[in-house]
């Protein structure tokens, strides 16, 4: 107790505070600018941190990983363009939400969300990270694949309202994530010898053009039938929901988080496998799962809950066994060796004022973002007011510039466009955009620890139900799988009877 | 119309496991699956799938609307416009660099929608330009396409 | 229209705020910055007079994303080096298709001296395995090589292999039986797994990781006999007491490093391999002499710097000398290359 009393009296002085708001907003606009990641955001910060006291350089960093984890959702509810890969999920009922008028309302809720996970992360983290980072040992590639297969089968719930074409999209998901390098043997597939093919399709570049370019062009269609200088979005409220409001949610909420503070804890999962099972689950346990996909609060919060968690998440193992729970982590973690910390079971020991200043670090910026966060947030809803015509051609813009950031290259921009198209017709076809996103994020975990397994069990199948949490998770994977199926039947079924005796 | 897109994805998922079969065997002990394994299993799923959908399209045939590219209605003509706008952009970001394809693309893309405010078009092309150059290019250090010759010369003195 | 305008007025307002403000907050390091450029010039000036550069920044070309040891190495030189030069070298990350795209990027820019490129022995392997149509070697010409990493090989305590003898005995009796890890196929630590099992006379089977924390966790939680990795990442678990040493690939023992000076060599040991990972720069073929003469001198100057022999202690990159220089470093690059050749024919890799 003694020594977090004396660490937060040592975070608590005017110019950490400081840092811990300006890394939060840098991150913030980090993450809401499509192809702009937050490993790079650290990075940027890292030359400032050298001349910095460790602790204050650890809450600027850690602010900024927040931040990050936070912005992606303001793109992802006011554009359709996930401004990171964690924000996949927040569009599928957020930008429904902005495009019905409660810009404000989707805003206000994904930065409460976000608060909320980084807050209960963080908890835990301080708690008990010790225990939790033998979650991370415990995953091994058994594991790995078994999670793989919950994440696809959230499918069913995700794409209730055509499971068939759902699935054949998450298919076609899976069959691009296999292009490039095999990761197993080193072999090239479907590269036809084109470099920028060999380390396979960047799934940012496609969540751009899948969502928000597709989505201008839809646009652009709809509103050449009218006079469109004068076309404004008028109705955009900025109102925010009342806390009272927001509790009646707390099964979400905390659902949300624990799957987001386990996902975060184990290093091949990260934010957006946390996201996308957290709203499978959100769907699948609701009592009005066909509201999803409309623009309902729980698909806001969930993603974002679990995304944020995930932060918290990640840095349990980081900083326990010196192990980083995500690629961010792994930034984060170099720059504490840069401060001349190293992470691991000795660090907790004898700087334990470190993992306070984490925790610290995080929570205060979680703070700021409920109390202050959501109101200023809310008013970048006001980018709607724009004419179409200015806010599409903006959107197009960002996009190419996002794609073009990823790595400096211009095929990243061809491939948002390419999926420009796939994702219109995809649209029309009622095919699936976000399962084929999923598809084409797990195909990698799920195909790589399958192989992997067979290959540390000589060649036998036997590890996946040998291994008690492997077992486990897989039960979870058939039930996610099923259970919207029967549900769907019996539904089906009932209508049927009903007809009948009618 | 329907038959047409599934015939083009059936067409896709066959050239895949084409290519998959040619994917040689794993050199790795104990890797069953090797490099063309995976995608194996998956591509006949799909197939599968497919043939379930397709079945239920013939079954009861419905009608969609495509737009896009057809130039009768008016909105595949604004479609079509645009994406020939974003073409553009992407050639011209080749040549002449960011800080001159942009605005010209800000300006062509808003126009073909039909915005016709050329005061306020002409302070949004500015400030649009403006921010991203100095977000993209300056805070961040992307090297943002230059162009050739003069153009890159010219991109050296801002980002 | 009046709102229109005062709203992007407002967006733009915003993102400048929150832009310049990581700026702002830096006023500490430039003192350091400017007295170390006052002793520059003594060096760089005459020359730079000549030629006048650099005129603008240069781009130093990342061949990995970010975030990785390489990354963050070449960042941080990059600092250093721009006390010597007297302009910023910006970092551009093209990670991706192990090297490859960097290799393109740079080959594609022209040689005026604008464009350094980092490289590793990665780019040495894609040229081995004729990845590329680009012949790396042939195209760019060394600045100097920098640094050198030790690998080390160990099990996870719970291993039943107490000493490297015991290990190389398991292994003859049960080829391919053990599992060793590494990262990326066909690239550095694939090489080394299996250059060092063909000099012990072994057979392993190597699996490769995404990336160094999911290889850890493997080796940790027991999918994973035999674990690999660099000094920097092997160092912590040792001293931590997860993983147990069994040998270091080295001529001798590392005296330097506390936890590992009882630790067997490989050489010592009869095994002759000693392939790590190391780092260096390059430029295009072709840049003049006198502004190549230039990014030398500030490179030499910088690998002298206090900054980096700081930078160098931290990373536990120091061990060995990996310092060559332009001449020497070139020279390397040929012999290294025969024996990526040799061992990738032998595993297949190369037909």
């Amino acid at each position: 107790m003694n020594i977090i009393i004396q660490s937060l009296s040592q975070i608590i002085m005017p110019f950490n505070l400081m840092l811990i708001t300006l890394g939060t907003l840098f991150g913030m606009v980090c993450g809401a600018l499509p192809g702009l990641s937050s490993s790079m955001a650290i990075i940027l910060c890292l030359p400032f941190t050298y001349s910095m006291d460790p602790v204050s350089g650890v809450l600027l960093l850690v602010s900024v990983y927040v931040g990050g984890a936070t912005g992606g959702s303001i793109s992802a509810i006011l554009l359709k363009t996930p401004g990171t890969p964690e924000a996949v999920a927040t569009t599928f009922d957020g930008y429904p939400m902005s495009q019905r008028g409660d810009a404000g309302l989707a805003l206000g809720l994904a930065v409460s969300a976000s608060s909320f996970g980084t807050i209960f992360s963080a908890i835990c983290m301080v708690i008990s990270a010790p225990l939790l980072a033998v979650l991370a040992l415990k995953f091994q590639s058994a594991e790995y694949f078994a999670l793989g297969l919950v994440g696809l089968s959230c499918i069913t719930s995700i794409g209730s309202k055509n499971q068939m074409k759902a699935i054949l999209s998450v298919l076609l998901g899976l069959m691009f994530s296999t292009i490039g390098i095999d990761s197993i043997n080193g072999i090239e597939r479907f590269a036809f010898k084109q470099p920028f093919l060999l380390n396979g399709i960047n799934y940012i570049s496609v969540m751009i053009g899948a969502f928000a370019i597709a989505e201008v062009y839809r646009n652009v269609e709809e509103l050449s039938h009218r006079d469109t200088s004068t076309v404004t979005n008028s109705k955009v409220s900025l109102v925010i929901m009342k806390f009272s409001e927001m509790l009646k949610m707390w099964k979400t909420f905390i659902k949300s988080a624990i799957i987001g503070t386990v996902i975060g804890i184990i290093p091949a999962a990260g934010g957006s496998i946390a996201s996308l099972i957290s709203y499978g689950e959100a769907v699948r346990s609701s009592d009005t799962p066909e509201e999803f996909g409309k623009g309902i609060p729980e698909g806001i919060i969930a993603p974002e809950s679990a995304n944020n968690a995930a932060v918290g998440g990640s840095m349990v193992p980081t900083m326990v066994l010196g192990i980083p729970g995500s690629p961010v982590a792994a930034v984060i973690m170099a720059a504490f060796m840069i401060l001349g910390l190293r992470p691991g079971p000795l660090l907790i020991r004898d700087q334990p004022i470190l993992l306070n200043a984490i925790f610290f670090g995080m929570l205060i910026a979680a703070l700021l973002l409920f109390v202050g966060g959501r109101f200023v947030t809310r008013e970048f809803a006001r980018i709607l007011k724009l004419p179409y015509p200015l806010l599409g051609t903006l959107i197009a813009t960002l996009g190419v510039v996002g794609a073009y950031s990823l790595k400096n290259s211009f095929y990243d921009v061809a491939i948002m466009f390419i999926f420009g198209f796939i994702g219109y017709y995809f649209e029309k076809f009622k095919y699936s955009s976000s399962a084929f996103i999923l598809g084409l994020i797990l195909g990698e975990l799920v195909e790589n620890s399958l192989r992997k397994q067979i290959i540390i069990g000589n060649g036998s199948w036997s590890g996946f139900v040998e291994r008690p949490l492997s077992l486990f998770i897989l039960m979870v994977a058939a039930i996610t799988f099923l259970s919207p199926i029967i549900s769907k039947y019996k539904k089906n079924k009932k209508a049927k009877t009903e007809k009948s005796t009618h | 119309m329907e038959i047409v897109f599934n015939s083009i994805v059936a067409l896709f998922i066959l050239l895949y496991m084409f290519f998959a079969m040619q994917l040689g065997a794993s050199n790795t002990e104990g890797d069953i699956f090797g490099a063309g394994g995976f995608p194996l299993v998956i591509a006949v799923l799909g197939i599968v799938v497919l043939i379930v959908i397709t079945r239920d399209i013939l079954k009861n045939k419905k009608k969609i609307d495509i737009p896009m590219f057809n130039l009768k209605t008016a909105g595949g003509k604004a479609v079509t416009l645009n994406v020939m706008a974003v073409s553009l952009y992407v050639v011209l970001l080749n040549f002449v660099g960011f800080i001159i394809a942009t605005p010209i693309f800000l300006i062509t893309s808003a126009k073909s929608m039909g915005y016709k405010e050329h005061r306020a078009l002409a302070i949004y092309t500015i400030l649009v330009s403006a921010v991203l150059v100095f977000v993209f290019g300056k805070i961040f250090f992307i090297p943002l396409p230059r162009g050739i010759s003069v153009f890159r010369d010219l991109s050296y003195l801002i980002y | 229209m009046k709102k229109i305008l005062a709203l992007v007025f407002i967006f733009v307002m915003v993102f400048t705020m929150v832009g310049c403000a990581p700026k702002a907050e830096a006023p500490a390091p430039a003192p350091a910055k400017e007295s170390a450029q006052a002793s520059a010039p003594e060096q760089a000036a005459p020359e730079a007079k000549k030629v006048d550069f650099p005129k603008r920044p240069i781009e130093m070309v990342i061949p990995f994303g970010t975030g990785g040891a390489s990354d963050i190495f070449a960042r941080g030189y990059a600092q250093i080096v721009e006390k010597y030069l007297g302009k910023p070298l910006t970092a551009v990350n093209k990670g991706g298709a192990g090297t490859i795209e960097g290799l393109t990027y740079a080959y594609g820019a022209p040689a005026d001296g604008y464009t350094v490129l980092e490289i590793t022995p990665s780019l040495l392997i894609v040229e081995a395995q004729g990845k590329s149509s680009i012949k790396f070697r042939s195209e760019f010409e060394p600045i100097m090589r920098v640094q050198s990493d030790v690998v080390s090989i160990g099990v996870s305590v719970n291993s039943q292999f107490q000493n490297i003898d015991e290990l190389i005995e398991y292994a003859k009796a049960n080829p391919k039986k053990l599992k060793i890890g590494g990262l990326s196929p066909g690239g550095l630590d694939d090489y080394i797994a299996n250059g060092f099992a063909l000099a012990a006379g072994i057979e392993w089977t190597y699996v490769p990781y995404k990336s160094g924390s999911e290889l850890k966790a493997a080796v940790l939680g027991g999918e994973l006999d035999v674990y690999q990795d660099k000094l920097i990442s092997f160092l912590p678990l040792v001293e931590s007491g997860d993983v147990r040493p069994l040998v270091v690939l080295n001529d001798k023992k590392l005296d330097s490093v506390e936890v590992l000076k009882d630790v067997p060599s490989s050489v010592e040991k009869g095994i002759d391999f000693t392939q790590g990972s190391w780092r260096g720069f390059v430029i295009k073929k072709g840049v003049p002499e006198e502004v190549k003469k230039i990014i030398i001198e500030a490179f030499e100057e910088a690998y002298k710097d206090q900054a980096y022999k700081e930078m160098e202690a931290r990373e536990m990159t120091n061990v060995r000398e990996g310092y060559l220089n332009s001449e020497d470093f070139g020279k390397a690059w040929d012999k290294e290359f025969d024996s990526y050749v040799e061992i990738f024919k032998l595993m297949g890799v190369i037909k």
